[in-house]
């Protein structure tokens, strides 16, 4: 399993990088307090400005239709101009918008299924949607063009692979697998593990000495 | 850890069914706020579910927010979406300065219909009372063929399943019966009536939802002119008003 550079998936500033964090956080506060002060379109000008990329890939990822994208887009941000006045600050803005995201997403989904009764429709879990993204899938693909006698070879390094992952540490072996298993980058799996960056990065530099100690000759260089 | 979903698309065949943490929880994994204990099971349920990796990756895209000025989103399509949006918040702001409005010029009304009440003679207080007993007893009797009518949400007219405008009286009574396509339990509820024009005609809170998830209003006679309405009904959870369904309404 060959892999390259860790892509950046990422929009938020890299861990470390406080004082760009700081800057976007005062912003946000200023426009905030500058809605609430009457100076409405100029301040919700600058919260669109900085939300409308993560709301757009919100929903790039759960909705298909371009159409319903907008929809939903607006629905979002309209949501957000509303309630911006009672926004009380309890929660951290970017906590807020993204519930109501959530919600205008989830409301949707159950608009779309009672519109859909009849059909046979998928079950949205807790709201996400299903756009054949291959979200969900099976995380360990299995290649089905190679002859009987490679898919053999390849079914046992799985294996093995799989067995030395879990023999190691708990959050090393977690890291690893999100790393393998699901394709993250350092940085997500850093935030999906309320780790540090650099934390990520020596898990998985042990990881890889562990598993080619353990593995030996069965497997090729594992790079994560 | 109680509030999870269920997913059947990550189940293997055969599999129990394996159930996704709430929200909630997420958020609060997310800030910091959960026992080591309950953090580390999330951490696990996160390795084997590629769907709630994507929520908290996405939880904090949101709230490390990068700034679309200046990473390469399309100028066109972000500009296409602000020139859509921005009438609709120009009518969210109107709509809410209407209701604002609005609520001043009642205090100031029933001010002045105290001081005119005051200024009257004798006599026209005496009809006006006369009137007022008899309309009361009027709204005492039982009503013979009374008007009540199902509203549908616009969006489900849309649809096809109900006519697009609704024809009623104004001399009598009417009983709105307002249906929802997707009922959702709040603290508390609002109906507002927006006139042709935009502007709020009334608004009141304390509206409750039947058994039946309806909501039931009645207006007295003569309460709106001829013409085309709006009802609006909202939710309310604490500060925030978010509007639930728009029914379109027309008075003869």
């Amino acid at each position: 399993m060959s892999r390259g550079e860790a892509p950046a998936h990422h929009d938020e500033p890299p861990p470390g990088d406080d004082a760009a964090a700081q800057a976007r956080k005062l912003e946000i506060e200023r426009a905030v307090a500058g809605f609430r002060r009457g100076e409405r379109e100029k301040s919700f000008r600058i919260l669109f400005d900085l939300y409308y990329r993560p709301i757009q890939r919100f929903f790039a990822k759960r909705v298909f239709s371009a159409e319903d994208r907008l929809d939903l887009t607006q629905e979002t941000f309209l949501g957000v101009y509303k309630g911006l006045e009672g926004y009380r600050g309890e929660a951290q803005f970017g906590t807020w918008v993204f519930r109501i995201a959530y919600n205008t997403h989830w409301k949707w989904l159950r608009r779309m299924k009672s519109e859909e009764a009849g059909q046979e429709a998928a079950s949205p879990g807790f709201g996400e949607h299903e756009t054949g993204s291959g979200e969900d899938a099976e995380p360990v693909a299995l290649s089905s063009d190679k002859d009987p006698l490679e898919q053999v070879l390849q079914d046992e390094r799985q294996q093995l692979l799989r067995a030395a992952i879990e023999e190691l540490p708990e959050q090393m072996r977690r890291c690893t697998e999100l790393r393998i298993l699901q394709d993250l980058s350092y940085r997500e799996i850093a935030t999906a593990m309320r780790l540090s960056i650099e934390t990520v990065k020596v898990h998985l530099f042990q990881a890889r000495k562990k598993l080619k100690s353990n593995l030996k000759d069965s497997l090729e260089v594992i790079e994560l | 850890m109680s509030n999870t979903t269920p997913d059947s698309a990550t189940a293997p065949p055969g599999a129990p069914r394996p159930a996704h943490p709430d929200l909630d929880t997420w958020t609060a994994y997310y800030a910091g706020e959960l026992p080591e204990a309950a953090a580390e099971r999330l951490r696990e349920h996160l390795v084997s579910c590629r769907r709630c990796v994507t929520l908290l990756l996405d939880l904090n895209a949101f709230v490390h927010p990068g700034d679309s000025r200046r990473n390469g989103t399309s100028d066109f399509e972000k500009a296409a979406v602000w020139r859509t949006l921005e009438p609709r918040l120009a009518e969210a702001a109107a709509a809410k300065r209407h209701g604002a409005s609005w609520q001043m010029p009642t205090a100031l009304a029933a001010s002045l219909l105290v001081g005119v009440l005051g200024l009257s003679t004798w006599r026209d207080q005496q009809r006006a009372i006369g009137d007022l007993r008899h309309e009361v007893a009027a709204l005492s009797q039982p009503q013979l063929n009374a008007q009540i009518q199902d509203l549908f949400p616009a969006s489900v007219q849309r649809s096809g399943r109900a006519s697009a405008v609704e024809e009623l009286s104004a001399a009598r009574p009417i009983t709105f019966v307002l249906t929802l396509d997707d009922p959702a339990k709040l603290p508390d509820y609002r109906i507002e009536i927006i006139d042709d024009g935009g502007a709020a005609v009334w608004s009141q809170r304390g509206l409750e939802m039947s058994p039946l998830e309806t909501f039931e209003l009645t207006l007295p006679p003569g309460f709106l002119d001829a013409g085309a309405y709006r009802l609006r009904l909202y939710g309310v959870d604490g500060d925030r008003d978010e509007l639930l369904e728009t029914y379109p309404l027309r008075v003869r």
